[in-house]
């Protein structure tokens, strides 16, 4: 983390590659993050050139204090979001009650479960969560994104959205039940 | 113990659970075959998850966005800067120089068409006056220079050294700040 703050010191005292070196850091998670999120790979490359873009503009405007990482992400969150209010894409209610409960997940495991992938390769199965991922909420994708394909931890998903660790927790157990309850229909 | 409770199954497959808990959970999956299923689908799915391919970037982007952040300007070098504006200074001279003659531009203009050897008589006339124009110029310099020195010389019989110095010093310093201000404000700490 040390190596970010030394690249933003040098960025902001006018070296234009250490900010170079910022991009190339963190082009593919941001690309893995954002096509993953908006379903949209060519889309996810201009959102994430904007983001970059966005980020040294107010590079001055950084605190030191917090990750550069969730800062960046926190930016890309909310480019995401800006889109979605343009288009006209409410991030909450695709296929999903607006109010659920995040205790929802403190249940028993459900009667009729089947076994997940028992007819398809892990290949397939991949395939079927990635088009799973675009069927649930929004706001639960991307937490989704940031756990298991960006490997952040629950701590700095909570600083980057500003909810409890524990809020953050229950809404990616959501997902992945979410996510496990399309691949069961799809047997 | 009970049959396990969704974020318990999640809790235990990242390992988010204290020791004598995950234990028990153990014990308990081992015995229950519906928990054992729940916990199998669970892991199963997070195995795909994160073993997702992890999208590539074109080569070049960085240079792309670098690109956009600062757009590209041609280099012009400082010669090339310091002719035009030399350039632009005598065509801005001559065109006065034109106009405090007396002559008229529109003639002069159709004038130069008329021949070669009488546009080139004419720029002979404008290079003449221009020349005495920097004469004059020049010479003027010269003179409010040494008056200049005059006064200078006249304020050191006035002012004692001690007052000379914080003088000097004064000057420097408002020189050195408004160089700095000014520096500042035209190269942004942009360095290439």
């Amino acid at each position: 983390m040390n190596e970010d703050k030394e690249l933003i010191r040098r960025t902001l005292s006018g070296e234009r590659d250490a900010f170079e070196m910022i991009i190339q850091k963190y082009q593919r998670p941001l690309v893995n993050f954002i096509a993953r999120t908006v379903g949209d790979y060519e889309q996810a490359l201009e959102f994430t050139q904007e983001v970059f873009i966005k980020s040294y503009s107010s590079l001055r405007s950084y605190k030191t204090h917090f990750k550069f990482k969730t800062w960046l992400f926190k930016i890309a969150s909310n480019h995401i979001i800006d889109y979605w209010r343009k288009k006209k894409i409410d991030a909450f209610s695709i296929d999903y009650p607006k109010q659920q409960d995040d205790d929802s997940l403190f249940i028993q495991i459900p009667s009729n479960e089947y076994p997940v992938g028992k007819k398809f390769e892990l290949e397939e199965i991949q395939q079927k969560i990635e088009a799973a991922l675009q069927k649930i909420p929004a706001y639960l994708r991307e937490l989704f994104v940031w756990r298991h394909i960006n490997n952040f931890s629950y701590k700095e998903m909570a600083e980057i959205k500003g909810l409890p660790v524990g809020t953050v927790k229950n809404r990616v157990y959501q997902a992945k039940e979410l996510i496990r309850k399309q691949l069961e229909d799809l047997q | 113990m009970n049959c396990l409770r969704l974020d318990q199954i999640y809790q235990f497959l990242e390992n988010d659970l204290p020791d004598p808990e995950i234990s028990l959970i153990q014990k308990h999956v081992a015995q229950c075959p519906r928990c054992h299923q729940a916990v199998a689908n669970r892991q199963k799915l997070i195995q795909a998850s994160e073993s997702l391919p992890f999208l590539d970037v074109p080569s070049g982007f960085s240079r792309q966005v670098m690109s956009r952040i600062f757009p590209q300007t041609l280099p012009i070098s400082r010669s090339l800067i310091t002719a035009a504006a030399g350039a632009s200074v005598i065509f801005v001279t001559t065109l006065l120089i034109f106009i405090a003659s007396g002559q008229n531009l529109v003639n002069v203009l159709m004038a130069m068409n008329q021949s070669a050897l009488n546009s080139l008589q004419d720029l002979s006339v404008i290079f003449a006056k221009f020349m005495k124009l920097a004469l004059l110029f020049v010479k003027m310099i010269i003179q409010f220079a040494g008056y200049f020195v005059a006064g200078l010389t006249h304020m050191t019989t006035i002012i004692g050294p001690e007052f000379q110095i914080a003088f000097a010093f004064i000057t420097l310093l408002i020189s050195g700040t408004l160089f700095y201000g000014l520096k500042r404000k035209f190269f942004l700490g942009e360095k290439q």
